[in-house]
Formats: structure tokens, C-alpha cells, sequence
């Protein structure tokens, strides 16, 4: 059986604290991308953080010390085999 | 994550509705924009604009209305903003590019409407476009029949200025569009309460040019090979151009481009040099339509240029700033704004004659000839763009399709055959 693969989003409370963390993330060097938030991550629509799962303690850590507010980490299965969807 | 329900409730949205859409859009980003490699730094702005779409702008547009200003919804690259800006109030993009609205406009429109249309028309209906909901006034222009009847169903519930634009290039057509300008000018004034000075129409004529000059950098870029951002890329900051404040859109876009520029210095591209590079021309993509780009970027080639509204449409001309009375400068905004070549005007040779100098100036291997379904204006005058390419040499490929995913898989069919036909 294939072993399961996720995508790692950091959520925030508003936009200001999300464009915040970016800042602090790109400027260390993590790769990361402003990803709209997935509904399997939050019911709220807005922005969040993709990051690799190799980069998701760092991240904490460089968030925290940036006393960036989060409403933590969400781990989502990545979709098998997606096709294109429109929206 | 913004908890925007506040105000889309105070706008009368159907929150229930809308919240589907919202559950749509992260998955359908993420397949087709997150999934590139090696995407510029600079598109995270435009990542941004897309993950608060109903949310920031239109947040910016009802502070703007809390203080006494007014938005005006537009439709189509013939408006001119120029004017609006200059009365101190704000002209934004409408909905119309998801398939998520079109039933919604079914429930009026004909079956045998252009997806765009319906869409729109959806959007406002079923209250899930906060866009629609925030314009005072709706300014809407003949450019096909579909719009016209359009705007008296939407007159029903917001007040709709339509702009007659003439359908032929003869004198009388471009002084028939100056006073069309001249009438939209009073109706803008009446709404904001504010008389247009030369003074402010010269500064808005300037900064609207500046977001021009800001695509026409963006777009010089994608002239080089290997190309340095993907077509799906600058089809979405394009279609972020109708919405977003113009003096930040540009300046984002010129951050963007210092860093493209850089990546061409160093011969750095998203695709192999060898990729097959095509030109799309046709109607306009909205967003959230980037079912083409996709369909093609995902198959191996490189979408470098568009003959669209979503396009080159959109930039090219910039309007003459050495205008200082109120006259001449609408003769200049007129001037400019019909140099535009839509299908809706007859004859349209300078269509013909964009897409010959397009293909020259980006060494296009391949043109798309692309409409929305129903769209009879750019469906009847493929034959005409068809006729030039193929008496000139130029490979072509004719894709007729809607917003929906049930035709994606025929459509990669296609486009792979054509992409074989061009290999290098």
C-alpha cells in the first residue's frame, strides 16, 4: 500500500499575521508558499502557509520568537491522483 | 484566516452559497498555481490577492464607501478608468470567470449565453460575488448582445450606466466615442458628487498608464527564451489588474519584473527553451478561468503571449499624457481606447494584423485560437483569424469550450496532438 504523503499549513487568525510569518520565513531561507486555506485545514477562508514537512518545526520556532500569532499547523493528505477542478 | 463574514452578511451575500465556493478554490489554486516549479518570488502578492480574494480588496472598497467615496463594477477593457479615478471614485473587475455562478445565471439567461455572461449575471443573482454587491453603479458597454440584455436584468438591482461603443472605425465612430466618454464623465460626477478637473484627469491618465506600462514591462519579458514565468502565472496578475488599487498592482508588477529581469540575465526560465511557444488569442479569460493556460502548460508548452482582453488588449496603447484641457484629453482617452480591436467591430483587420505582429515578436510557434462557448463574434470571426494564419504558415488550432472540467481530458487530447505537430 502506497504510504500516505501530506502538505503542512500554518494557519493565522488575519492576513497581517500570515504576511508577517512569510516575511520571517522567506528571510531564513524556508521555502514556503501563500496558499488560500484549505477547508480540510479550517472553515474560514483566507490565507495560510504551505510549507515541507522538513521545515514545519524551524517554522514554529522562528514564528514564536517572532511573536507571530498562529492558529497552529494543519496536516492535509495530499489528494492521489487530483484532475483538474474548476472553481 | 480573515473572518470576512462579517461584512459579506452586512452586504446581503448568501453566506451558505458562498461558503461553497470558498471550499472549491484552495484545491483548484493549489492543482494549477502552487503545483509549478520554480515560480518567481514575486508572484506571493498575487498568491496573496487569490487567497483573500473576496476579502481584502473589497474590504478596501467598503472603507472607501465609509467615507463617503463610491465603486463603480465594469465589465470590459473599453471603460475608461481614467475617468472614474478622476472623480475620486474606484472602478473594479466584476465576477465572471468560475463555473460555480453560471446556473445561477441559467435561472434567466438562455441556456446558449456565453459562460461569461451567465456567470456574471449568476454571481449578482445568487448573492456570492461581494464585488457585484459593493458597486454603487455598474458601467456596462455594447460589445455583443448578450451584455445588453444583461444590463436590464441587472438594472432591476443596481443602477446601470451603459456605454453605446460604436461598431465601426470611421470618423464619426471615434467623435461618437468621445461624447460617450463626455456622458459617462456627467454620470460619474453626479454619483461621486465631484466635478472632473484636467488637473485630475491628467493625474489619473498617468496612473492608469502607469499600471499599463507596468504589463507592457511584464509581458517584454516573456519575449525571451527560455521564458521567465509561466503564461499561467501572468494570466492571473492580468486578471488581478481589473481589481487590485493600480498605484500597488504596479508597483508589485515592477518588483516582479526586476526580478524576471534578473532571471533572464542568467538564462533562467520555468520551461526548456525548446518548448513550443504559443499565442492565445479570443475572449476573455475572467478569473478564476485558467483552464487553457493550464491544459497547455501542463502538457509541455509555453503560453507567451495572449490577443486578449486578459491580454495585450488590455495595456497596449498607453493614452497621450500631453493633453491639458478637458476636450482634448477625452479626444486622447477616445483615441485610445478605439484603438482597441474587438470582435464586435466590423471590419476588424487590425485583430488580424495584432496577432501577425505578436507572432513576430515573440517567436510564436503555434497560435490557439480560443472562444467561450456562444461568443458568435470571436466564433464567427475565426474564420477570418484561421484564414490569415494558415495562408501564412503559422500552425493553428481552433478550441471552442466553457468553464466546466467535463471537457479537460478531450481538450489535452487536442492540444497534445498540436503541441506534436510543433515539436522542434
Amino acid at each position: 500500500m502506497a504510504e500516505e504523503s501530506y502538505n503542512y499549513y500554518i494557519l493565522f487568525p488575519n492576513h497581517n499575521e500570515g504576511l508577517r510569518a512569510h516575511k520571517t520565513l522567506k528571510t531564513a531561507g524556508i521555502k514556503c508558499a501563500i496558499s488560500p486555506t484549505p477547508r480540510e485545514a479550517s472553515t474560514s477562508c483566507g490565507i495560510s502557509l504551505l510549507i515541507r514537512e522538513a521545515d514545519v518545526e524551524e517554522s514554529q520556532q522562528l514564528i514564536a520568537a517572532g511573536e507571530i500569532t498562529t492558529l497552529g499547523v494543519a496536516r492535509v493528505a495530499k489528494k492521489k491522483n487530483a484532475r483538474y477542478r474548476s472553481c | 484566516m480573515a473572518d470576512y463574514r462579517q461584512m459579506w452578511s452586512d452586504l446581503g451575500m448568501d453566506l451558505e452559497k458562498h461558503d461553497i465556493l470558498c471550499e472549491v478554490l484552495p484545491d483548484a489554486f493549489g492543482s494549477v498555481y502552487l503545483s509549478q516549479e520554480n515560480r518567481p518570488e514575486g508572484m506571493d502578492y498575487f498568491d496573496f490577492v487569490v487567497a483573500e480574494i473576496h476579502g481584502v480588496r473589497p474590504a478596501e472598497l467598503v472603507t472607501h464607501q465609509q467615507k463617503g467615496g463610491k465603486v463603480f463594477g465594469t465589465f470590459c477593457v473599453y471603460v475608461p478608468d481614467e475617468v472614474i479615478f478622476a472623480a475620486g471614485g474606484i472602478a473594479t473587475g466584476l465576477c465572471g470567470g468560475s463555473q460555480f455562478w453560471v446556473p445561477g445565471g441559467e435561472k434567466v439567461l438562455p441556456a446558449n449565453t456565453c459562460p461569461l455572461i451567465k456567470a456574471s449575471v449568476g454571481a449578482r443573482l445568487d448573492g456570492t460575488c461581494p464585488f457585484f454587491k459593493i458597486a454603487d453603479m455598474y458601467i456596462g458597454e455594447t460589445t455583443c448582445d448578450g451584455k445588453k440584455k444583461a444590463w436590464e436584468i441587472l438594472s432591476d438591482f443596481v443602477p446601470v450606466h451603459v456605454m453605446d461603443l460604436p461598431q465601426m472605425k470611421k470618423e464619426k465612430d471615434f467623435k461618437a466615442w468621445e461624447d460617450e466618454i463626455k456622458i459617462l464623465m456627467q454620470k460619474v460626477e453626479e454619483q461621486c458628487g465631484t466635478k472632473i478637473t484636467p488637473e485630475a484627469l491628467a493625474e489619473n491618465i498617468k496612473l492608469i498608464n502607469g499600471k499599463r506600462q507596468a504589463l507592457a514591462r511584464l509581458y517584454e519579458t516573456r519575449k525571451n527564451s527560455p521564458v521567465p514565468i509561466s503564461g499561467k502565472d501572468t494570466l492571473l496578475i492580468t486578471q488581478i489588474a481589473f481589481y487590485d488599487d493600480p498605484t500597488r498592482f504596479a508597483q508589485k508588477v515592477n518588483a516582479l519584473c526586476d526580478e524576471l529581469d534578473g532571471r533572464i540575465a542568467r538564462g533562467e526560465g520555468v520551461f526548456p527553451a525548446n518548448a513550443p511557444r504559443i499565442l492565445i488569442t479570443g475572449t476573455p479569460m475572467a478569473i478564476p478561468n485558467w483552464k487553457l493556460h493550464h491544459v497547455l502548460e501542463s502538457s509541455g508548452a509555453a503560453v507567451v503571449v495572449e490577443e486578449l482582453c486578459t491580454g495585450v488588449r488590455y495595456f497596449e496603447n498607453p493614452v497621450d499624457e500631453s493633453r491639458n484641457t478637458i476636450d482634448e484629453q477625452v479626444k486622447a482617452l477616445a483615441e485610445r481606447y478605439m484603438k482597441t480591436n474587438c470582435a464586435c467591430f466590423t471590419p476588424n483587420p487590425g485583430r488580424i494584423d495584432d496577432i501577425m505582429r505578436l507572432i513576430k515578436e515573440y517567436k510564436i510557434d503555434g497560435v490557439v485560437d480560443y472562444n467561450l462557448q456562444f461568443c458568435g463574434l470571436y466564433s464567427t470571426e475565426s474564420y477570418l483569424v484561421q484564414k490569415e494564419l494558415k495562408e501564412a504558415g503559422i500552425p493553428v488550432l481552433h478550441i471552442e469550450t466553457d468553464y466546466s472540467e467535463q471537457d479537460f481530458e478531450q481538450l489535452r487530447t487536442r492540444i497534445q496532438a498540436f503541441l506534436e505537430m510543433l515539436e522542434k
